[in-house]
C-alpha cells in the first residue's frame, strides 16, 4: 500500500512536512519559522542564498554593490535593479512599486506587524522608475542583505489596505491571490496542509514538480515515522540524535547554518549571584561543563561544540575553540577567586555566601537533560546550582511582563539564539544601551553586562558596510565575548533538513531552504 | 419538564459569567502572548512593546475581561463636556478603566470593532489575527468525527464487553476480559498511541504488510475520499477506544453485578420470565442510569477532542488546536474553546436529567 504517489497525475507532486502549522502566509504577520519556509513557495526575494549561503539575484537583476552602484561610497544609499518585465502569477507587472508598497504596509502604524525592521531605519524608499528602488539611510547601514527577502503585490492589498484602513485581516493573508515565488498557491486546508501549484511566470521557470504540499505533523515521533514510512519526503527541525536512524534509512540529512547557537548566558547584573559578576568564576563555570560530552552522548555526534556567537559563519573569530572541559581548572580558578569550601559541605562560600547559582532555561527536553548534568558537574567543583524551568512563553517574557531572564533573575540561562537578521551577524544582545531597566524596558541585553569597548565594536560594525572590515570587527567581538565569558557556546545549533523518498533535491540553506525548489524534482 | 429545564437555563447564566472570569484570569497567567510570537526567538523588546498596545494586552486584565466580554464598540463618552471623547472609559471607577488611548499621545484612538462574547464575537486569535470562533468552528467537525466515532464504539463494545462479564462472572472470559481491561486502563495514551503506530505503521510497512498512515485526516495528494478518511482514522480512534473500554466495561460490569443478583431480579425469574427479557428488560435498564451519567459526564468532553491522541496523529481538531494555542497563550481561542465546553457541560447535563425521567418513571422534575 503506498500513501504518497510521488508522481501524481496532475504531474509530478511532493509532500513537504513541517512540525508547525503556519500561523499566517503574510510573512509581516509571522515571526514562525515554518511560516517564513511555506511563503518562500510563493512570496520571492529581492535575492536568496544559495547552498553556501552567499546571496544570488531573484526579483533583483544583480547584487547591489560598490562595483555596480548599488552601494553608494558612504553605504547610506542601496539601490534595487530589478529583473525586467517582472510579472505576478495573476499577470499583472511586478515592479518597483511593489517594493515600495511592502515597505509602507510595513510601516503603516495601522498594521500590526511583528516588526518594522529594516525599513524604520530607511530615510526614504523611492521608485524612481518601474525598475529600480532606492533606499536612503541616515547612517551607512550595514544589514542591507536582510531588505526585501519578500514583496507583497500592492495590487491586491492596496484595496484592501484602504478599504479596512489595515491588512491585520486580509484575505490574502490566509488565501494569497498572486505569487512571485515558484509556486501559486491552491488552498489551505486547515491543519491539514498547504497545497500549491507550480507558477508559470516566476521569475526562474517554472518548477519540475508541479504540485508541492505541505503537511504539518507536531509530534515528533509521528513525524519520524512519517519520514521513514514515505508519508513526508521532506522534513526538518527532528533533533540529532535522530541523525544516524535517518541516515541508515537511506533518507539524505542535511545539517546546515540558520544561524542559532546554543549558549549559556552568564548574568551579572544586579539580580544575580555576586559571584557572578568575577570573570573568572563566569571561566570555571564555562570548564567545568562537559560540552563535548553533551554533543557525542546526547546528541549522537551530530553537531559539534560551539565556540562563537557566530560558529560556521565568517564572523565567527578563527582563533578560539570551544571551551574545554577541565574540572581541575575550574577549580583552580574558584580557588584564585576566593571561593572555597571552609565548611566542607562540599559547596563553596566567600564572605559567608554559599555559591549557589540559579540556572534556568525552557522546558525543552534535551536542555533540562542539560541542566541536570550540569548540576553534577558543577556540583563537583563545589557550585551548587538550583534548576528552574519556564514555559517558553513565560521563559522569554519581556521586561515588562517580569520575563525571569529579561529581569535578569538568573544566574544561568541557556537557550538557542541567532542575529536577528541572519545570515547578517548583527545583535543588541551585548550593547551598554540595550541593558533593561524601567527606563528602558525594550532593552535587549539580558546578560547585563556592559563593555563599552565591545558596544563601540558593535556600534562600528553596524556603520561597516566593507565585508573584510566587518568581519574583522566582528572577529574582535567575538573574543572579547569569549574572553569575558559572558555567552559561551554548547553546540552548534544547526538545523538537521531530511529528504528523500524519491524527491530530489540541491543543497539547502537555512534562510532560504527553498532558493533551488524550482529545479527540485521526484523519481 | 419544560419548567425544569428552562429553570436550570437561567440558573446557568450566572454560572457561565463566573466560569469565563475564573478563567479568563487563570489564562492571563499562562505566558506572554507576545513573547515568542511563535517563532525560535522571541521579537526585539520594542515591537513586543508595540504589538502588546496594538492587541490590547497592554490593558490590565480586568479592562481585558471587560473588553472580551461586552466589547469596545461602543466606549465612547465625554464626561467633561468639551466634544471631546474621553481618554479613558471606567464603567466601574477604580475597578474596571479601559484606555482609549493606548499609546498616550493624547489622541483617542479609532473606535474600537470588538462586540464582545454577549454579542457573538469571542475575539481575534493574537496568533493568526482571525476571528476566534472560526479557528474553532473549522476543527469543531473533525473532532467530532474523530470523538463520536470513537464514542459509539466504545460504548457498543463497552457494553458487551462489560455485559458479558458480569453474566460469566469468574469465567475464563470474565477473567480474561479482566486481565485485558486492567492492562488497557493502565497503559497511557501517548504510549498506546506510539506502540500501535509502531506495529501497524512502521513495522507493517517494513513487513511487507498493508501499513496504516500515521498523520493527517487524509493524504492530499489522493484527497478526502471515504476510505482515505476511513484510513487515517483507525489508528486515532483504536488509541482512544481501547484505553475508555477498559474502564466503561468495568463499570458496566459492576453495575451490572449489582443489579442481576437485586430481589426483584429473582422475583422475575421465578415468576418464570425469560431469561433474555430479565436481562435486557428489567436487569440492563437499571444497570443502565449510572451508566447514562458517566456517558453524560462525558460527552461534552468530546466537543474538546482528544489532546494527545489528535497531537500524536496530526488529526486537525480542538486537541490539537487548543494545544497549540496555549504554547501561543492565545487566550481569545482558548476562551472559546472552554467557554462551548462550559456550556456543552451544562446543556448536557440538564439532558442527562431527561434521559434519567424517562429511563427510571420514579423520577419525576414537575
Amino acid at each position: 500500500m503506498v500513501l504518497v504517489s510521488p508522481s501524481f497525475a496532475q504531474g509530478k507532486a511532493a509532500t513537504v512536512s513541517w512540525p508547525q502549522e503556519p500561523d499566517n502566509l503574510n510573512p509581516m504577520y509571522s515571526t514562525m519559522t515554518f511560516a517564513g519556509y511555506t511563503t518562500q513557495l510563493f512570496l520571492a526575494g529581492a535575492w536568496v542564498f544559495d547552498g553556501e549561503g552567499s546571496p544570488i539575484p531573484q526579483l533583483a537583476s544583480e547584487i547591489p554593490s560598490l562595483e555596480n552602484g548599488g552601494l553608494s561610497e558612504d553605504g547610506k544609499t542601496v539601490t534595487l535593479r530589478l529583473v525586467e518585465g517582472l510579472t505576478w502569477s495573476d499577470g499583472d507587472a511586478l515592479d518597483s512599486a511593489d517594493f515600495v508598497f511592502t515597505a509602507e504596509m510595513k510601516l503603516a502604524e495601522s498594521n500590526s506587524v511583528i516588526t518594522r525592521a529594516p525599513y524604520d531605519s530607511a530615510v526614504s524608499i523611492e521608485a524612481p522608475d518601474a525598475t529600480t528602488v532606492v533606499l536612503t539611510f541616515d547612517e551607512p547601514y550595514a544589514p542591507w542583505l536582510g531588505l526585501f527577502s519578500y514583496v507583497l503585490p500592492e495590487h491586491v492589498l492596496r484595496p484592501v489596505f484602504e478599504a479596512d484602513g489595515s491588512l491585520n485581516e486580509a484575505a490574502f493573508n490566509r488565501a494569497p491571490s498572486a505569487s512571485s515565488g515558484a509556486y501559486v498557491f491552491q488552498e489551505w486546508n486547515v491543519g491539514n496542509f498547504v497545497s500549491f501549484v507550480a507558477n508559470p511566470a516566476f521569475v526562474s521557470g517554472a518548477p519540475i514538480i508541479e504540485r508541492l504540499v505541505v503537511t504539518f505533523i507536531p509530534d515528533e515521533q509521528t513525524y519520524k515515522t512519517a519520514l521513514l514510512n514515505g508519508d513526508a519526503q521532506m522534513g526538518t527541525f527532528l533533533p540529532f540524535s535522530d541523525v544516524p536512524e535517518l541516515r541508515d534509512a537511506g533518507l539524505d540529512v542535511q545539517v546546515i547554518a540558520s544561524g542559532y547557537n546554543e549558549g549559556m548566558y552568564f548574568n551579572v547584573g544586579e539580580g544575580s549571584h555576586p559571584a557572578m559578576k568575577d570573570v573568572n568564576v563566569r571561566k570555571a563555570l564555562a570548564l567545568g561543563f562537559d560540552r563535548f560530552g553533551v554533543v557525542n552522548d546526547l546528541l549522537l555526534g551530530g553537531t559539534f561544540a560551539a565556540a562563537s556567537f557566530n560558529e560556521n559563519t565568517p564572523y565567527a573569530s578563527p582563533n578560539l575553540d570551544p571551551v574545554p572541559y577541565d574540572a581541575e581548572a575550574a577549580a583552580a580558578l574558584l580557588d584564585e577567586a576566593g571561593w572555597v569550601d571552609g565548611d566542607g559541605d562540599g559547596i563553596r562560600e566567600k564572605d559567608g555566601e554559599n555559591l549557589t547559582l540559579r540556572f534556568v532555561t525552557n522546558t525543552r527536553g534535551i536542555r533540562v537533560d542539560i541542566q541536570a548534568l550540569a548540576q553534577q558537574q558543577w556540583g563537583q567543583i563545589g557550585i551548587e546550582v538550583l534548576l528552574e524551568n519556564y514555559p517558553s512563553d513565560q521563559f522569554f517574557a519581556s521586561f515588562s511582563d517580569g520575563g525571569p531572564i529579561a529581569i535578569g533573575a538568573y544566574d544561568i540561562a541557556q537557550w538557542s539564539a541567532s542575529p536577528a537578521s541572519f545570515p547578517d551577524p548583527d545583535t543588541t544582545r551585548f550593547d551598554c544601551d540595550q541593558i533593561p531597566s524601567t527606563e528602558n524596558p525594550t532593552g535587549g541585553n539580558w546578560t547585563y553586562y556592559c563593555n563599552e569597548e565591545l558596544s563601540a565594536l558593535l556600534t562600528q560594525q553596524r556603520f561597516t558596510t566593507d565585508f573584510a572590515a566587518r568581519v574583522a570587527l566582528w572577529h574582535q567581538i567575538d573574543e572579547i565575548i569569549y574572553n569575558d565569558s559572558i555567552w559561551v557556546g554548547v553546540w552548534y545549533d544547526a538545523d538537521v533538513w531530511i529528504s528523500g523518498n524519491g524527491l530530489i533535491t540541491g543543497p539547502l540553506n537555512g534562510v532560504t531552504p527553498f532558493f533551488d525548489v524550482a529545479n527540485w524534482d521526484v523519481q | 419538564m419544560f419548567k425544569y429545564i428552562l429553570r436550570r437555563l437561567i440558573q446557568a447564566v450566572p454560572l457561565l459569567f463566573i466560569i469565563s472570569f475564573i478563567l479568563f484570569l487563570l489564562l492571563q497567567a499562562t505566558g506572554d502572548p507576545v513573547s515568542s510570537m511563535g517563532g525560535r526567538m522571541p521579537p526585539a523588546e520594542a515591537d513586543r512593546a508595540r504589538l502588546r498596545i496594538a492587541l490590547g494586552l497592554d490593558q490590565p486584565p480586568l479592562a481585558q475581561y471587560f473588553v472580551w466580554l461586552v466589547g469596545n464598540d461602543w466606549m465612547r463618552y465625554d464626561t467633561d463636556g468639551d466634544k471631546v471623547a474621553d481618554a479613558t472609559f471606567c464603567p466601574l471607577p477604580n475597578v474596571i478603566c479601559v484606555s482609549l488611548d493606548s499609546n498616550d499621545d493624547g489622541v483617542i484612538d479609532p473606535v474600537g470593532t470588538r462586540r464582545g462574547v454577549i454579542r457573538g464575537d469571542f475575539g481575534t486569535s493574537l496568533a493568526t489575527r482571525r476571528p476566534a470562533i472560526d479557528m474553532i468552528t473549522e476543527r469543531l467537525p473533525n473532532t467530532l468525527l474523530l470523538m463520536v466515532t470513537a464514542q459509539i464504539i466504545i460504548v457498543v463494545i463497552s457494553l458487551f464487553v462489560g455485559v458479558m462479564s458480569a453474566l460469566k462472572q469468574y469465567s475464563i472470559w470474565d477473567n480474561a476480559l479482566t486481565t485485558f481491561s486492567f492492562v488497557m486502563y493502565s497503559v497511557p495514551v501517548f504510549l498506546m498511541a506510539y506502540i500501535l503506530s509502531y506495529i501497524f505503521a512502521y513495522q507493517f510497512r517494513r513487513w511487507g504488510l498493508p501499513y496504516l498512515p500515521t498523520n493527517g485526516m487524509y493524504d492530499p495528494l489522493v484527497g478526502p475520499t471515504f476510505g482515505e478518511v476511513l484510513r487515517h482514522m483507525i489508528l486515532p480512534v483504536t488509541t482512544i477506544s481501547l484505553i475508555s473500554i477498559a474502564g466503561y466495561s468495568r463499570f458496566i460490569r459492576s453495575a451490572m453485578l449489582e443489579v442481576i443478583n437485586a430481589d426483584y431480579i429473582r422475583t422475575a425469574r421465578s415468576k418464570g420470565i425469560a431469561e433474555r427479557r430479565i436481562l435486557f428488560v428489567h436487569a440492563f435498564k437499571n444497570a443502565s442510569l449510572p451508566f447514562v451519567t458517566l456517558i453524560g459526564l462525558d460527552l461534552p468532553f468530546l466537543l474538546a477532542g482528544a489532546v494527545v491522541t489528535e497531537s500524536i496523529f496530526a488529526w486537525p481538531g480542538m486537541g490539537w488546536l487548543y494545544i497549540e494555542q496555549l504554547k501561543r497563550s492565545d487566550f481569545p481561542v482558548m476562551m472559546g474553546i472552554l467557554m462551548m465546553i462550559a456550556v456543552a457541560v451544562v446543556i448536557f447535563q440538564i439532558l442527562t436529567d431527561v434521559v434519567y425521567s424517562l429511563l427510571d418513571p420514579r423520577i419525576r422534575f414537575d
